[in-house]
């Protein structure tokens, strides 16, 4: 029995807030109290009020008490978002309750907020509603002028929320300025789950951070989240909670040049990060644009996030090396999203970039330049920015093109001065160097992930039909490029030269010693032909000297002859 | 009958909101009747509302808390909230000084 009690896990409502359900594990609990507290101006009233348009939207009825503003101004900063209340109040989904006491109001002897209690318990019954967000309630319970008082009633609310099973969220105020951090301090303890909102400025940028200071009975993020009003509600992008769930890379797609796609072993992988690093010149934008071109070919789509120039000065610029992305931009498959780094937060960029990205729907994205994010505050924003924005990508198997701008050419280890290296999947670098007096343009490639690349450096050209490529030239003390190269080059054919001329003449020569072989065997089998001719006359001759002896032996007979012979 | 300080003409139309049998709405009910029976009577209408039963009253007088005077008139209406245990403070309310 005890067994079944603990394993019964904590009910939980979404909020359907972008992110918030990720960080809470789920949601807030179901039938208790959630505090939102915060400074001035972080969001707290658009927390609960987007809590409930959204659930009310799915059909969960819910109130909103607020002691502050009135109804009509609530109604007017929800349209801001695209909220439209009143039709969610038509339909008896949402009920916007102004609690304001006239300010004129006397006070004489105690008091209970037992009407509030009336009136909620009511309304509730009425709409058969079980969400509730009580903002700003310390204006009302500040009538009792007395701090004790005051915390008693807080309780009051609580216990009354709890015993009616309501999920309410109450809006807290929070400020360091003022000294009222101490003075809510117990509410941290009252409630089951405790959310603060924080709104800092750094270097003249505003960003906003979420934190669960605590949630019983349940696991949560513990880290401070950055997150942004944006202009469809509260967006909140935890960056430890999204990471874990990459997937792997996806299939090879062709860089948009023949010759660097086969230094890259094959080109740039799919939903990869890519990134491309060299100082200024060095044709980073060059490189993507030569992408970009490749990938409308394809039909794939390309959104391209500019923090330094202008769309209509990059269209421009890259008809010098003779890619006009005209073609994509009238295809609706190439589009700009352009800002200064410096125009707002990180957060804002971010949501900008994320809503566009599901807007737009790209296949790749190219973020020029990098290291120019770092003016949207500090290196940690702009470490934040690429982190978060690499994990989206990821997630939606876009493929990111990063360049960044390196200051000192050649550095190598500045290609990722903030520390994504390990996010990075492909990094190519593009550098000059100065040889006999003038500068070249190299290209390596530092890393392609999941591919066999070369790892030589290349020399580069940026003509007027695009980069192109140089035939690699390996020699004896390293890389060689431009003038230099080509007089080592000369001397090399000169070289080559000269083997071959020697090989040619060892060739006559044999082909002679060959020749004067033949010859003389050719002589000797004539010497010895005519011997044997010699040979066969000599012994025709002897034969008819034989028979012509025999002959005249019997003509003279035979024994005469034997006698004659003996007496010689 | 004669109260030299009274508007003799004024009609005084009152409203108490209270929460069923609270000590403090109890209270209030006993403070306010014993002021107006002692100095208006007979030119005053007290109406007495239990927001636990009628909560539409409440949500349309705005009643937060109880118990909750309305002094409707004369006018400018005056609210007072609490047991009206501070005499002086409701006669000045209801301007009886």
């Amino acid at each position: 029995m005890e067994n079944k009690i603990n394993r019964s896990p904590l009910a939980k409502i979404p909020t359907h807030i972008a992110g918030l359900d990720e960080i809470l594990v789920g949601g807030i609990p179901e039938n208790r109290t959630t505090i939102v507290s915060g400074g001035p101006g972080c969001g707290k009233s658009i927390f609960g009020l987007e809590f409930l348009y959204l659930g009310a939207k799915a059909g969960h009825p819910g109130i909103y008490l607020t002691f502050e503003e009135r109804a009509e101004a609530v109604r007017q900063n929800a349209l801001t978002m695209g909220w439209d209340m009143e039709a969610l109040e038509k339909q008896n989904l949402l009920f916007i309750m102004e609690a304001n006491l006239d300010p004129t109001t006397l006070v004489s002897g105690d008091f209970s907020i037992q009407g509030l209690f009336s009136i909620i318990e009511g309304k509730a019954k009425m709409m058969n509603c079980k969400r509730i967000v009580v903002d700003a309630v310390d204006i009302l319970l500040r009538l009792y002028n007395d701090y004790n008082r005051e915390r008693t009633e807080y309780y009051a609310l609580h216990e009354w929320f709890l015993s009616r099973k309501m999920t309410c969220i109450m809006t807290v105020k929070s400020s360091q300025d003022h000294g009222q951090t101490e003075r809510y301090e117990f509410l941290d303890f009252m409630a089951d789950c405790v959310i603060h909102l924080d709104q800092r400025v750094r270097e003249q940028i505003t960003t906003r951070r979420i934190r669960i200071t605590k949630y019983r009975g349940s696991n949560f993020g513990r880290n401070e989240y950055p997150y942004v009003i944006s202009e469809s509600g509260l967006s909140i992008i935890p960056i430890s909670t999204t990471g874990l769930r990459h997937k792997p890379l996806g299939d090879v797609v062709s860089s948009g040049n023949e010759r660097l796609d086969n230094v890259l072993g094959g080109g740039y992988r799919r939903s990869s990060c890519v990134l491309i690093a060299g100082i200024t010149g060095a044709g980073k934008t060059t490189l993507a644009s030569t992408f970009i071109q490749s990938a409308n070919t394809r039909e794939e789509k390309v959104l391209f996030i500019g923090f330094e120039e202008s769309e209509e000065a990059i269209v421009t610029n890259m008809l010098s090396p003779g890619i006009d992305l005209r073609p994509a931009l009238k295809a609706q498959r190439l589009r700009y999203l352009t800002a200064l780094p410096e125009a707002m937060g990180g957060e804002e960029h971010l949501m900008r970039v994320i809503n566009e990205i599901k807007t737009f729907k790209p296949d790749h994205i190219v973020v020029d330049a990098i290291s120019a994010c770092e003016r949207m505050g500090s290196g940690q924003t702009a470490f934040e920015f690429l982190i978060r924005l690499l994990n989206h990508c990821k997630e939606k198997d876009v493929t990111c093109i990063l360049l960044n701008q390196t200051t000192q050419s050649m550095d190598i280890h500045q290609i990722s001065g903030m520390e994504i290296s390990s996010m990075v999947d492909t990094a190519l670098f593009l550098g000059m160097v100065e040889v006999g007096g003038e500068i070249n343009r190299m290209l390596l490639v530092l890393k392609s992930r999941g591919l066999a690349h070369s790892n030589q450096y290349r020399e580069y050209l940026i003509t007027s039909n695009g980069i192109e490529l140089v035939d690699v030239y390996v020699g004896e003390g390293g890389v060689l490029t431009g003038a230099a190269r080509q007089e080592q080059e000369a001397k090399e054919e000169a070289n080559r030269r000269m083997r071959e001329h020697q090989i040619m003449q060892k060739k006559h020569e044999l082909s002679h010693k060959e020749a004067a072989k033949q010859a003389k065997i050719a002589a000797l089998q004539a010497e010895i032909d005519m011997f044997k001719a010699e040979l066969d006359s000599l012994m025709e001759a002897e034969n008819t000297w034989n028979q012509g002896r025999t002959i005249r032996a019997q003509l003279r007979g035979k024994l005469k002859d034997n006698v004659l012979l003996k007496k010689l | 009958m004669q109260q030299p300080h009274d508007n003799n003409e004024s009609k005084y139309q009152l409203k108490l909101f209270i929460a069923g049998n609270e000590p403090n709405s109890v209270q209030a009910v006993t403070n306010i009747k014993q002021i107006l029976d002692s100095r208006i009577k007979d030119r005053y209408q007290l109406e007495i509302i239990d927001i636990l039963n009628d909560f539409q009253a409440a949500m349309d007088n705005g009643v937060l808390v109880t118990p909750m005077l309305i002094i409707v008139e004369p006018t400018p209406e005056t609210t007072i909230v609490g047991t009206l245990n501070d005499s002086e403070k409701l006669k000045a309310a209801l301007r009886l000084t």
